[in-house]
């Protein structure tokens, strides 16, 4: 499913938070959305997903959604949000309860995806039971469950410690190879977006506006080969170089607020 | 090839000093000596025994732990034990069910509607710190003597502690969980009844835990206060008679009333809060 995004203006009481934000997430993409701290990742991303409401814009979609999905635009949050009363299939199967599945076809969606994220010893438990990175295994297998044409992740692995992140993405990296399921992806780590994204979007400081979209030609899988780390490194000075102007200059706004 | 395990290098202790423990917090340093509990308990309740066998203070005054439970065997023997304890029981449980069921309600509609947030708060808050047996005389005018006005006051009593925890631990249930169920389309019924309520049985809980206390000492107040039957009323019976065994006897049987409560409920946190 391919989003058009539009959104001129979006204010939370005065304060602008974004403008003129014009940007086409092409079906199959991944799209990274980098950006000082307070820039409005977050803001867009809701917007997106139906969870706030623009001041003035509109996102529409176009497309097809996958067979079986229920529920296009899906999340994966960045702290999990997982319900800590429910067991790991329970949190699963909660987002499944108000649809009508019949219980056999429920069942085996939620031991599908328990077992694509190698969930399969701790469905039955809580989610204090877990490490951070299986609490997200099950915030992703959670968004898999309804078959969503499109992922919106808000820093899914930021609240992960260095080697359970590059793991995760290797993991995600896998499942979009198989799946291509459309991505927005917010990150405050460019590693993170020149591994995934094949276009980065570079926000201004608030209030937030598109200050560049680098497209990343180099196939995900391949990104790893030595051949190309010369452009990937690149890649990312550019976008360093994008974003420290930026942060340098919204963290001495911050320090005169 | 097997590699060797790395064996680190002894230095010499030549010179150097070992550094002194300085304490492990005020944990109990190792398992609970329940036996000594127990042997505590023994030694003071035979000081006090033999106190009173030895006439240091007058059995009026204090009666001793034998002469209480003496009391205790007669009055379970007699059957006014029973008449007493259940009239106390169908009161506190009929009134503390009926303040708890109304403050559940009342506590998610302050929860989920600001219309009724904006009316009820503010007249819960002025209304929680009015002690709710001073209102027992009006009840008593409003519903005469009988058990309508005892159990209305008991149900004050349960009312108030239960509705401002309910509304204010749903109040605090995290808004992330509540968005991340309304992204996945879940109706807003079932997010009552699957994320905010279970999120806020803990505070629900701990508002029980004080409510039952509460009601247990209105209950005792209002028996006091005019009723023939029930434990508050045996006890002030027996102090106006000079029965201090009787009377302590009764307030042996509130204690372990209290402590029943208590039990009680914590078994219900544990059989719901397992997740924990
Ligand atoms: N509910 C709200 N009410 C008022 N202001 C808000 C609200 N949410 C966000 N803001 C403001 O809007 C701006 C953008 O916030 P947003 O959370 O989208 O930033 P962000 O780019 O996601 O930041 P971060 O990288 O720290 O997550 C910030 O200045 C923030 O203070
Ligand atoms: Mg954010």
């Amino acid at each position: 499913m391919e989003l058009i995004i539009d959104v001129r203006n979006h204010f939370y009481g005065t304060l602008l938070a974004l403008s003129g934000i014009q940007l086409t997430v092409s079906s199959g993409g991944v799209v990274a959305i980098i950006g000082p701290s307070g820039c409005g990742k977050s803001t867009l991303l809701g917007i997106v997903g139906g969870l706030l409401k623009p001041t003035d814009g509109l996102v529409s979609s176009r497309g097809t959604v996958p067979d079986g999905c229920l529920n296009p635009l899906t999340y994966v949050f960045q702290d999990f949000s997982l319900l800590p009363w429910m067991t790991v299939s329970q949190n699963i199967s909660f987002v499944l309860d108000h649809h009508s599945l019949s219980t056999v076809e429920q069942q085996r969606r939620v031991a599908d995806v328990i077992k694509q994220m190698d969930l399969s010893d701790f469905a039955h438990a809580f989610p204090r039971q877990l490490s951070g990175g299986m609490r997200q295994r099950v915030g992703i297998a959670r968004a898999l469950v309804v078959r969503p044409a499109v992922l919106l992740m808000d820093e899914p692995f930021s609240a992960l410690d260095a080697q359970t992140r590059d793991l995760m993405i290797q993991d995600f990296l896998d499942l979009w190879v198989r799946e291509r399921i459309t991505t927005l992806y917010v990150t405050h780590n460019i590693d993170e977006a020149v591994r995934l994204a094949d276009q980065v979007v570079v926000l201004s400081r608030r209030p937030g506006r598109i200050k560049a979209v680098v497209p990343i030609e180099i196939p995900q899988q391949r990104r790893q080969e030595i051949e190309f780390a010369p452009n990937l490194s690149r890649l990312r000075d550019e976008l360093w170089s994008l974003i420290r102007d930026e942060a340098i200059t919204a963290n001495r706004e911050f320090a005169h607020d | 090839m097997i590699d060797a395990p790395y064996v680190a290098p002894v230095s010499s202790l030549a010179g150097s000093s070992p550094i002194p423990f300085r304490g492990a917090g005020f944990l109990p340093a190792d398992s609970p000596k329940p036996m000594l509990s127990w042997i505590a308990t023994m030694l003071v309740l035979c000081i006090w025994q033999i106190a009173s066998l030895l006439g240091w203070v007058s059995p009026t005054f204090l009666p001793g732990p034998i002469a209480i439970l003496s009391a205790l065997g007669d009055l379970a023997i007699s059957g006014k034990l029973w008449t007493d304890v259940s009239a106390s029981l169908v009161r506190i449980l009929v009134g503390w069910s009926l303040g708890t069921l109304a403050g559940l309600i009342i506590g998610i509609s302050l929860a989920l509607f600001a219309v009724a947030r904006s009316i009820g708060v503010p007249l819960i808050s002025a209304l929680f710190p009015v002690p709710k047996i001073a209102l027992l005389p009006l009840f008593i005018i409003w519903l005469g003597i009988g058990e309508g006005s005892k159990i209305f006051t008991l149900a004050l009593a349960a009312f108030f502690p239960t509705a401002i925890s309910t509304y204010t631990s749903i109040d605090s249930v995290p808004r992330n969980t509540i968005r991340m169920a309304q992204s996945f389309g879940v109706p807003i019924k079932s997010i009552i009844a699957r994320v905010l309520i279970p999120g806020a049985l803990p505070g629900i809980f701990s508002g029980m835990r004080i409510s039952t206390a509460l009601t247990l000492i209105v209950l005792v107040a209002a028996e006091m206060i005019g009723a023939n039957e029930g434990i508050g009323a045996f006890v002030i019976l027996s102090g106006t008679l000079m029965r201090s065994d009787q009377l302590l006897a009764g307030v042996v049987v509130l204690s372990i009333l209290g402590l029943l409560i208590g039990t009680g409920i914590s078994a219900l946190d544990r059989a719901f809060l397992k997740w924990r």
